[in-house]
């Protein structure tokens, strides 16, 4: 990329803030479908605990397996478990997952990103190296082996998200401290004699934030769907926790999948219209603030 | 372009040491004694506390971290990843049988995502903004949202259950000899459901590529000068867009990894994602500690191939 991108893309992304962001992400049709059906379901997820009559652990032993009905709106599992209430229970921690998991990553990566890229040199070195290493192993992998010598729950996943998948926005924030550490405000900055822990935090940190915004969303995403595929392998968080990826299991069993798809199509389908409303934002958010990468894919 | 294919080789094997670090790692958090691993279990049962303290101490396993970790790191590189805690076999020849398997389906997906991917990409860049490029690239969002799993249920429901023409999973029928026709037809859905996944981000770089080599001068010289669309996007545009294709190709391998131990588990394909998770549930180090090695040792290489290529390929990159 040459100087003249970078200051243009610089200009585009200090000139667009808060409110206009929303506005341009609020223009996008669709994007504000996918923001309106997430807060929906966040709203649900975390009221709805608080207001349903039943346990997402209360089986009713004369309604096992049973179709939708409007005691059960969308049926029992085979313990008579209220598969409504459940998915409620799930999507609570489908999205305590997603968005704990990638608060603590994104200050993970943003803090040996920007460090790395600030001080280059063999801090820059020592970091890159296991960012290329730990990249080069499917997080899936990576988490399905770790999780498998812990404590099986809600907060071993979390943390073995948090803790593993740091690298993608490690890399990014490296890659703009790097381009930031030559402009011309920096190299003032350092000339009036600031700290470089001052300058990384008044300096660097603003202008990492358009880039943090749209990795982050992206990022809560790809959590969810981890959270979902290590509890779909048994691995991560144990039946009877509601969990989408834990209900969806069932559906391994060839007669559940064959004759009781209210078991396990809801939890699906919320997965799916939830993680797909998250990245449409996402990538509206990116459209929007213009940042120069690909968001960083895990 | 030595010095760039020199400097870039040198950069990976500090990689490779962390991922060593990391192999070794998972070896030494993993509960459970290895001796179990290495002796026989009846053998075991029948030794004193001071046999026992003789056979670690034989083995190695009382010495210090650093001198444990050298023994361990060029017992690797000789080929000797440890034994299985569950069977007792080498990890290696636990995994040796499932690689084809998995080889089978990696292979067969990425054929898939590449036929789907790159055409539905060049489609879209040629017709942007327009209706078509709206379908592909939505379709696109939908198949990096929706869990490989839950494309793989919907697939066994639809083309095993409901209509029942292909299998729902395994690789061949049990007891009916392996021919070439029914691998095929077993690995149809696995491989739709992992080539789909993997095409999707191909569509997007594909088009995104496009459209920014479309954009430059020489496209517009070629345009000027009147050549038709078709020898615009094919000659001029494709060519050029096609480099970075190798490196975003080379930076799938892990999803398409990730991706393939899910599929795996989910068509009761019997490959290496499946021991993977197994020996997860099992708790069995040595053989997931190679599993990850061989991975991570993979991607690497398969980066490094495509940097080297690109700098072959790309004049541009040599000089500056």
């Amino acid at each position: 990329m040459t100087q003249a991108e970078t200051t243009s893309t610089d200009a585009k992304m200090r000139s667009r803030h808060g409110w206009d962001v929303l506005r341009a992400v609020a223009s996008n049709r669709l994007a504000l479908c996918a923001l309106v059906f997430t807060a929906a379901l966040l709203v649900l997820a975390f009221i709805g605990p608080l207001v349903l009559p039943t346990s997402p652990y209360h089986t009713d032993l004369n309604n096992l397996d049973s179709p939708p009905s409007w005691s059960h709106l969308f049926g029992t599992d085979r313990s008579g478990r209220d598969v409504f209430t459940r998915v409620v229970y799930a999507t609570r921690t489908s999205l305590t997952v997603g968005f704990t998991s990638v608060a603590i990553y994104i200050v993970i990566g943003t803090v040996l990103g920007t460090v790395a890229g600030y001080f280059g040199g063999i801090v820059d070195a020592v970091v890159s190296r296991t960012v290329d290493a730990l990249l080069s192993i499917p997080l899936l992998l990576l988490a399905t082996v770790f999780v498998a010598f812990l404590r099986p729950g809600v907060v071993t996943v979390i943390l073995v998200i948090g803790l593993l998948g740091w690298p993608a926005t490690t890399r990014l924030a490296r890659a703009e401290t790097l381009s930031l550490r030559e402009s011309d405000f920096i190299v003032a900055a350092r000339v009036t004699g600031l700290t470089p822990t001052r300058i990384m935090r008044t300096h660097v940190l603003p202008n990492l934030v358009a880039t943090l915004i749209v990795v982050a969303s992206l990022g809560v995403g790809i959590a969810m769907l981890l959270e979902a595929a290590l509890g779909f392998l048994g691995l991560g968080i144990k039946p009877p926790t509601p969990s989408l990826g834990v209900m969806i299991t069932e559906a391994k069993n060839s007669l559940v999948l064959r004759n009781s798809p209210w078991i396990w199509m809801p939890p699906s389908a919320v997965l799916a219209l939830l993680v797909m409303a998250v990245n449409v934002v996402g990538d509206a958010l990116r459209d929007a603030l213009a940042p120069t990468s690909d968001g960083g894919a895990l | 372009m030595l010095k760039i294919l020199v400097r870039r080789l040198l950069q990976a094997v500090p990689s490779l040491i962390i991922i060593s670090f990391i192999g070794f790692a998972l070896l030494s958090i993993a509960p459970g004694d290895p001796l179990t691993a290495r002796l026989d279990r009846d053998a075991l049962v029948h030794m004193s506390p001071e046999q026992l303290q003789a056979a670690r101490q034989a083995l190695g396993l009382n010495d210090a971290l650093p001198v444990r970790y050298w023994h361990w790191l060029t017992g690797v590189l000789h080929g000797d990843l440890g034994y299985s805690i569950v069977t007792g076999q080498t990890a290696m020849s636990e995994i040796s049988s499932r690689a084809g398997a998995t080889l089978i389906l990696l292979a067969a997906s990425v054929m898939i995502a590449v036929c789907v991917g790159i055409p539905c990409g060049i489609l879209a860049a040629r017709y942007p903004n327009e209706r078509i490029d709206r379908l592909l690239t939505g379709g696109a969002v939908v198949m990096i949202s929706v869990p490989t799993f839950i494309v793989g249920l919907l697939m066994i429901y639809l083309f095993a259950i409901r209509m029942g023409i292909l299998p729902a999973g395994g690789l061949s029928e049990p007891g009916a000899p392996t021919t070439l026709a029914g691998t095929l037809r077993h690995v149809a859905l696995p491989a739709t459901v992992l080539g789909l996944a993997n095409a999707a981000p191909l569509v997007r770089f594909a088009r995104s590529g496009l459209l920014e080599v479309l954009a430059s001068d020489y496209v517009r010289t070629a345009r000027a000068k009147g050549l038709r669309e078709r020898g615009v996007i094919f000659r001029h545009g494709l060519r050029n867009a096609s480099l970075p294709l190798i490196t975003i190709m080379a930076m799938l391998i892990p999803d398409l990894v990730g991706g393939a131990v899910i599929t795996e588990v989910v068509f009761a394909w019997p490959g290496m994602g499946r021991l993977v998770v197994s020996s997860a549930q099992s708790g069995d180090p040595a053989v997931m500690m190679t599993i990850i090695i061989m991975v991570a040792v993979t991607v690497i290489t398969a980066n490094l191939l495509a940097d080297i290529l690109y700098v072959v390929a790309d004049p541009r990159v040599r000089v500056s």
